[in-house]
């Protein structure tokens, strides 16, 4: 039976690896995807992910979710971010996130009702349980269960692609999706659904090399080589930025958060714990996980570690199963 | 000899951190200094003042600060959950008496309080002096921002504080720092050398009851009276926060003489950025930038440490007492 | 009431309201001014200290200085904070002025003393026979960190005079006033400390806030300290016009002179109420700000604020209190 769910993203390179991902595979069952501000404003966002959608000919209705976080932006006293390091490559300038995904422009659109009042209509009347994947700042969600808390009745598991332990990216404590939206993160763990956390240190670890992207492009297929594009491109940042224990690698986020609903084995080390996110200062959006023996309550699944060639063998399945050939 | 001042909230482990310091001919201890922490500052002060005169020393005491240096103006701090008493024996233990089992003490503190003698001391100093503050660190927090010149006389400072993936008083933070965080940052960022000397070293550090056995084969009374708060130490711990070894208990501040008396007792210590969390959830947190691209590195961080080793620096200093 | 001189200790981050408090504390009979601390604030501590030493130069007064904190108790610690608003004027030649220029004054020959202020804030107020007044006419940074330091000073301090805060006035945030602004924790510990503390605000500065026609009142005395007194008005009367109009064209506040005017006649603030006070220590909009307890069953009074000045109050101390400037003989250059 195919597991029916609901993708939230930012979109992104790698939440467009994702949304692949999750329309080819057959074990999922999409059943929306609804768009955040995140990586790049709500428009780009949503444009994005309809060009996606479109690009793979699926019939998958999109929803556009919130432009802002919860409560952030309302206070001078937030912590801003650090400069981003100018990459240039080729005489170009080479970002994680380009404003538009390099595929045509969309001409489905998107649907009438905002996401935030999807989630709650379709998790009311929903017959089976539902599984949310939220791979860009928790907002949508987080507001969804504030709207109607009874709909986390429905909610079989939300994974969410977000926060670090051993691994941070925006600031020395944070993660970007939890920082950029840290009191929806802290309403999703404290929600009572279960709630599996895929962070930096299971996609650093579950990384995409250049030798795995010639992979992708053997398969000569449109997804395939879309994908191994928007990796390759990650790969440059990443060199520049955030070099991997992997030489000429990146992670891809967002598309193992999919992988892991078709093999739950790219995870690994899968812990039980007690996390909280911090709101202020320095500790804004970071994912504290309580070290101690004697720890507090345990509220959420943390995964501390990911397994690389289970990932590619899992995207490559995939890419395959694509009827249109390569670009 | 390097000369030292200690800052401490006496303590069970800040006890046996004194008896080092005054035992080592490494260190010439020109003041202690007294602050709220483990107990309320009367009692830390008094609790130092007995050890003091216990061991004969001529050093003069100065009373800190009773309270933080700003963390209690508001009720914006996330309240910490009291850990019971550990019964043991039909006895109540816990990890730092309200009085130490010594003699009351004789001498008094002196008039100057803790905060305006570093500041004298410093502006005066002819030679680098190495600050070892093992208590919360308001009263260094505050003369640094009284005088931040001071620390153009100031060789390092060791600080027992933090934790990088060991926390105990709370999920994010070691006490001394949550304590205290706004201290702590200021002191993090001051400019001097500083050495964080967390529950990552700390706990690789421990005592274990046979070095116990040892101490007090030793039979001085320093190394008797360090057994009796090691033993209690152990108690605690195992009840609370076990180590990786059994019967063992991390004997913090020591640490922190005995790298001064010989740095390779601690066997990885790294130059980072280090961040102190200041509200809310995180408050009180050391911060260290892992990143491949970190923020400026201010400080030092110690992983781990050489648990043998620093047994027998231990027990060197302690046979140089007296009976 | 205690008659007689009063033991006072004089705050300031000098500034030109600074130097006209330090100039009426040196000459008024009643009180006995047994030192100056200085502090950061309308400018750096360096600065503050130098042009406080050309001011005691200036009135011949064997008045020691001490050098206090560079900066507040711990805001600047947290990575955003809120920022304080400062506007500079510009003249027709395009030349900046502002609320704190000092005109040219020889360089002081004077030194502060070796001693920390905040250290002599602690031992005066232990060893002194009579009870202290402390008068703060910058961020409360040197009088925090002595309570911090030494609580139990406050057994011996008979009451703190603070130049801050406002009720219906502000200056630096659209909600605080620049002296609390700048070290609000320090002036939650005072608030805290259990010291006598007198408030004295925008709201009453404002008020009592001096006309031009003082400008000539002052010269008409044919001292240097009036002259020195009618150019410092003068100057702040042409920048507030300019920057902060009042309830009035052509008058301007000396907010630290007020302070010690109080102390000598406490009529010059015709609206002193006690009441619970409490400092806003946010980092976000409130930062600083007064917060009042208004309610009838309210918090324990900790705080005497004033809600109103008398400008004409004000003016007949200050001329009551210059004519006593004596064998001064600094000129005043026109300018």
């Amino acid at each position: 039976m195919a597991r029916k769910i609901i993708l939230d993203v930012d979109t992104g390179s790698d939440d467009a690896v994702a949304i692949m991902a999750a329309i080819l595979s057959p074990d999922i069952q999409l059943e929306a995807v609804c768009s955040v501000a995140g990586n790049k404003d709500i428009d780009k966002t949503t444009e994005n992910t309809l060009r996606v959608v479109e690009l793979l000919g699926a019939e998958v209705p999109v929803y556009r979710g919130c432009r802002e976080p919860l409560v952030k932006f309302l206070c001078p006293d937030r912590l801003e971010r650090e400069e981003k390091k100018k990459v240039v490559k080729d005489g170009k300038v080479v970002e994680m996130h380009s404003d538009y995904l390099d595929i045509p422009t969309a001409t489905i659109r998107e649907q009438d009702i905002s996401a935030v009042e999807f989630y709650v209509q379709y998790l009311r009347q929903a017959k089976e349980p539902v599984t949310l994947v939220a791979v860009g700042p928790l907002t949508n969600v987080a507001m969804a269960l504030m709207v109607d808390g009874t709909i986390a009745e429905k909610i079989e598991e939300i994974v969410v692609m977000g926060g670090g332990y051993n691994i941070t990216n925006v600031t020395p404590t944070a993660e970007f999706n939890i920082w950029y939206d840290p009191e929806a993160a802290q309403r999703v763990i404290s929600s009572g659904v279960r709630v599996t956390m895929v962070p930096l240190d299971a996609t650093h670890a579950a990384c995409i090399t250049l030798d795995d992207c010639k992979r992708f492009r053997a398969l000569n297929t449109v997804s395939g080589d879309f994908a191994a594009e928007l990796c390759e491109q990650r790969i440059v940042m990443h060199n520049a930025a955030q070099p991997l224990d992997v030489p000429d690698a990146a992670a891809v986020h967002d598309a193992l958060c999919i992988a892991y609903l078709i093999d739950p084995g790219v995870l690994k080390d899968v812990r039980h714990v007690h996390c909280v996110v911090g709101f202020r200062d320095f500790c804004e959006g970071q994912t504290i996980v309580d070290p101690r023996y004697y720890t507090e309550e345990k509220n959420c699944y943390y995964a501390f570690d990911g397994d690389r060639f289970k990932f590619v063998d899992v995207l490559c399945d995939l890419f395959a199963r694509d009827k249109r050939k390569g670009r | 000899m390097t000369k030292v001042i200690l800052d401490v909230d006496t303590g069970s482990d800040d006890a046996v951190a004194i008896m080092a310091a005054a035992l080592s001919p490494e260190i010439d201890l020109v003041g202690i200094c007294t602050v709220w922490g483990n107990q309320a500052i009367e009692n830390t002060t008094d609790n130092t003042l007995r050890l003091v005169d216990a061991m004969g020393l001529k050093v003069p005491v100065y009373k800190g600060c009773d309270t933080a240096m700003v963390k209690y103006l508001t009720h914006d701090y996330v309240e910490n959950v009291e850990r019971p008493a550990v019964m043991h024996n039909g006895k109540a233990f816990i990890m730092h008496s309200e009085h130490l089992d010594l003699p009351e003490a004789v001498s008094k503190p002196e008039d100057v309080p803790a905060a305006c003698f570093y500041v004298d001391y410093l502006r005066k100093a002819k030679e680098k002096v190495t600050l070892i503050p093992v208590g919360p660190l308001t009263n260094l927090g505050l003369a640094l921002r009284i005088a931040p010149d001071i620390v153009e006389n100031i060789e390092q400072i060791v600080v027992m504080g933090g934790g990088s993936k060991i926390t105990n008083c709370n999920s994010w933070s070691e006490s001394n720092i949550w304590h205290d965080p706004e201290a702590a940052q200021i002191v993090a960022n001051c400019g001097a050398k500083v050495v964080w000397v967390p529950l990552d070293a700390t706990h690789q550090a421990c005592i274990t009851l046979d070095d116990c056995k040892r101490f007090r084969e030793i039979d001085t009374f320093p190394a008797r009276f360090a057994a009796d708060q090691c033993e209690q130490r152990i108690i605690v711990h195992n009840a609370q926060q076990p180590l990786d070894i059994p019967d063992a208990a991390a004997v913090h501040d020591a640490l922190c003489v005995a790298y001064v008396i010989d740095p390779a007792v601690i066997t990885d210590l790294r130059h980072c950025h280090v961040e102190i969390g200041l509200s809310g959830y995180g408050e009180g947190q050391t911060i260290v930038d892992q990143r491949a691209y970190p923020l400026e590195k201010n400080g030092y961080f110690a992983y781990d440490a050489d648990r043998f080793k620093f047994v027998d620096m231990l027990c060197d200093c302690f046979k140089r007492g007296k009976k | 009431m205690v008659e007689g001189k009063r033991k006072v200790i004089l705050d300031v981050d000098t500034g030109t309201d600074d130097a006209t408090a330090i100039i009426l504390a040196a000459l008024a009979p009643k009180i006995e001014l047994l030192g100056i601390t200085t502090v950061w604030g309308n400018l750096p501590l360096s600065v503050t200290t130098e042009q406080t030493l050309m001011i005691t130069e200036l009135m011949k007064k064997d008045i020691p200085v001490y050098v206090g904190c560079p900066g507040p108790i711990a805001r600047g610690l947290y990575p955003q904070a809120h920022k304080e608003h400062r506007r500079v004027a510009v003249d027709a030649k395009g030349k900046e002025y502002g609320y704190h220029d000092l005109f040219q004054l020889p360089r002081p020959s004077a030194q502060a003393q070796r001693r920390h202020g905040v250290d002599y804030i602690v031992e005066t107020c232990r060893t002194s026979r009579e009870k202290i007044t402390l008068v703060a006419a910058g961020p409360l940074t040197n009088i925090g960190m002595a309570l911090r330091i030494a609580p139990d000073i406050v057994k011996n301090i008979r009451e703190v005079v603070v130049m801050g805060g406002g009720i219906t006035q502000s200056n630096s945030t659209l909600c605080a006033e620049g002296n609390i602004f700048r070290d609000p924790e320090a002036a939650e510990i005072l608030l805290k400390s259990g010291a006598p503390a007198t408030f004295i605000t925008l709201d009453a500065t404002h008020r009592a806030a001096l006309p031009v026609e003082y400008v000539d009142r002052c010269r008409g005395l044919g001292n240097p300290v009036g002259d020195f007194f009618a150019e410092i008005l003068r100057q702040r009367i042409r920048v507030y016009n300019a920057l902060q109009p009042l309830w009035r064209g052509d008058i301007a506040p000396i907010h630290d002179a007020l302070c010690v005017a109080y102390l000598l006649d406490p009529a010059v603030i015709p609206d002193m109420r006690r009441v619970h006070l409490n400092v806003c220590l946010d980092h976000g909009n409130g930062a600083g700000a007064f917060l009042i307890d208004t309610r009838y069953y309210h918090l324990k009074e900790n705080a005497n604020v004033a809600y109103d000045g008398s400008w004409e109050r004000f003016g007949e101390v200050v001329m009551d209190t210059l004519e006593k400037a004596e064998g001064l003989f600094w000129k005043g250059e026109e300018k």
